[in-house]
């Protein structure tokens, strides 16, 4: 039986770094010591979930200074979307967190519906709130093995790449692709739901509570787990909000704040579910608040199922000719479609000129879109609040008092994906 | 909680007729006719630059947007006294657009490297014009 570490209480007061708030500073009195070594951390480094840069300064084996390199992944993406028309940016949004890109592609096309004030068919509604709940899962996985693999827990990695497959799988199945599924229109969904897409949905519902219960009898009772995660990477509630804090690492804090409760987007009113919080705010928390909540979306996914079946049958997307592309059956018998058709797929829709900022609750916490329309074929501008990019900033507070072993436990708790951080 | 600072260029707003007629041989126009129609331009902006500081109250959840409009090269303050998730994204804001901020206690370039020339989500900064690395044609 293992034993569990003692736990140190979660700290009073600020421990962010002054003046910089990023960066960790050598304290004055190691200053000139010949101690103390500056190295590179990454960016090519396999723990640093894609290309992050950290230069350390090591005393010994505590870290005591700090700072976060970042955009060795910018690939410029809104600014490449300000030169696509509205349905071609789509593509891009997906593509910029390559782990949660459902919910990347609702966002932009949820911003870009309250530009147009669309009405989205219920059925596409409920679709997106399935998908977006599976894709959860997938990066909560993804995020659990690499986390675990880092820290030695090599056949972590195993188990939870084989429930990501069987998720991917039913990507496939509906979209054709497994990953950047570029499957919300705006204004619906790209195509109906096939039929065998609901047996293997509840074939993996059914499955997934237990897979989840696997994985914690991996490491819920190993001790270098237990050692490795608790008490270390603390981030009280307070610091976390001021650092921009949100999602898995904010709920880990103790601050119940999760916008498909407190902000309801798509049905999230409708369906019974849990918002996990836990108190303590360290590496342990963080892993339980993922644990959790791969089992709450498993319930949403559930009843997202049991709503669609018996909506079979209805329109999947939008009866607006000026936006949404006409069934390809109608191209061959009616002239007026054929023209709808040529004109959407040159020029593009037209939306009208506003600005609007639209927030979704992804895998890693608030993903915002704030997108500015001229009136145009082509959006103005489009920021996206990345959350990753507000979790990389903690770093440099997290690490207070931390070995260097630590870090890998600690930048890998943040949960962070290089390609959001850095757009 | 400072939840995202977005500055948006306006270079250039309301220069092009956007919203076209957009209609049919038989003279039907297709955008509905009170909103759109021939050649109309937007609203104009005050100045060049926009910071827009998204607000989120905890756990209230009330949501501002402060907007802030600059011309190029006006100095705006620094609110990483107020909210320390500022640094990055202030950083960003000057990486991105050029906008100065003062009072910042380490505004360096973010996402591009550090001798980078120019601000490449300005609105005059080209597309496709930078030199692409091995690529036969430098």
């Amino acid at each position: 039986m293992a034993l569990a570490p003692e736990r140190p209480r979660i700290y009073e007061g600020s421990r962010i770094p002054q003046p910089t708030p990023t960066i960790l500073e050598v304290p004055m009195e190691l200053g000139d010591s010949e101690d103390v070594l500056q190295i590179n951390f990454g960016p090519n480094h396999p723990s640093t979930h894609g290309v992050l840069r950290l230069v350390i300064d090591l005393h010994g084996e505590s870290v005591v200074g700090l700072r976060a390199v970042v955009g060795y992944l910018h690939t410029g993406f809104e600014k490449n979307m300000e030169q696509k028309s509205w349905w071609k940016a789509i593509t891009y949004a997906p593509r910029i967190d390559y782990l949660s890109f459902q919910n990347n592609e609702l966002v932009f096309v949820l911003a870009v519906e309250k530009l147009l004030e669309l009405e989205v068919p219920r059925k596409a509604t409920w679709m997106r709130m399935c998908l977006a709940e599976l894709n959860r899962i997938h990066s909560h996985l993804v995020w659990l093995a690499t986390a675990a693999l880092e820290l030695g827990a090599i056949s972590m990695f195993w188990y939870c790449f084989r429930e990501r497959d069987q998720i991917l799988d039913l990507f496939e199945m509906v979209t054709g692709t497994r990953m950047h599924t570029r499957y919300y229109q705006v204004g619906g969904l790209a195509e109906d739901i096939p039929p065998g897409f609901y047996p293997e949905a509840r074939k993996f519902v059914s499955w997934m509570p237990k897979a989840v219960g696997e994985y914690e009898k991996l490491v819920d009772q190993n001790a270098i787990w237990l050692e490795r995660t608790k008490g270390l990477g603390l981030l009280s509630a307070e610091d976390a909000i001021a650092l921009g804090q949100t999602g898995p690492v904010l709920r880990g804090s103790g601050v119940d704040w999760d916008l498909r409760k407190t902000e309801p987007y798509l049905f999230y009113d409708q369906v019974d579910f849990d918002v996990p919080v836990y108190e303590n705010g360290d590496v342990w928390d963080r892993y339980k608040v993922h644990m959790d909540e791969m089992r709450e979306s498993t319930r949403i996914v559930a009843q997202c199922l049991d709503q669609l079946e018996e909506l079979e049958g209805e329109p999947w997307i939008a009866d607006d000719r000026k936006v949404v592309l006409p069934p390809r059956e109608e191209l061959h018998t009616s002239m007026e479609s054929l023209i709808h058709h040529f004109k959407i797929v040159t020029e593009g829709y037209r939306v009208p000129e506003g600005e609007v900022y639209v927030p979704v609750e992804s895998p890693r916490g608030e993903l915002g879109c704030y997108v500015v329309s001229d009136g145009g074929a082509k959006p103005w501008r489009v920021k996206f609040r990345a959350p990753s990019f507000a979790a990389l900033e903690a770093t440099a507070t997290c690490m207070r008092d931390a070995l260097v072993a630590d870090l890998i436990a600690i930048v890998g708790s943040l949960d962070t994906v290089m390609g959001e951080v850095d757009r | 909680m400072l939840v995202d600072l977005s500055p948006t260029d306006y270079l250039g707003w309301g220069n092009r007729g956007v919203a076209s007629y957009m209609g049919t041989t038989s003279g039907l126009d297709l955008n509905s006719p009170g909103s759109q129609g021939l050649a109309r331009t937007p609203s104009p902006k005050p100045k060049r630059f926009s910071m827009n500081y998204h607000l989120l109250e905890l756990p209230g959840g009330a949501r501002v947007r402060v907007q802030a409009w600059l011309d190029d090269g006006e100095p705006i303050e620094s609110v990483v006294s107020v909210w320390p998730t500022a640094d990055w994204h202030e950083r960003e804001a000057w990486d991105m657009m050029g906008i100065r901020i003062e009072g910042h206690p380490n505004l360096a370039r973010i996402l591009m490297e550090d001798d980078w020339e120019g601000h490449p989500l300005r609105k005059d900064y080209p597309i496709g014009g930078e030199p692409v690395r091995f690529s036969g044609e430098e």
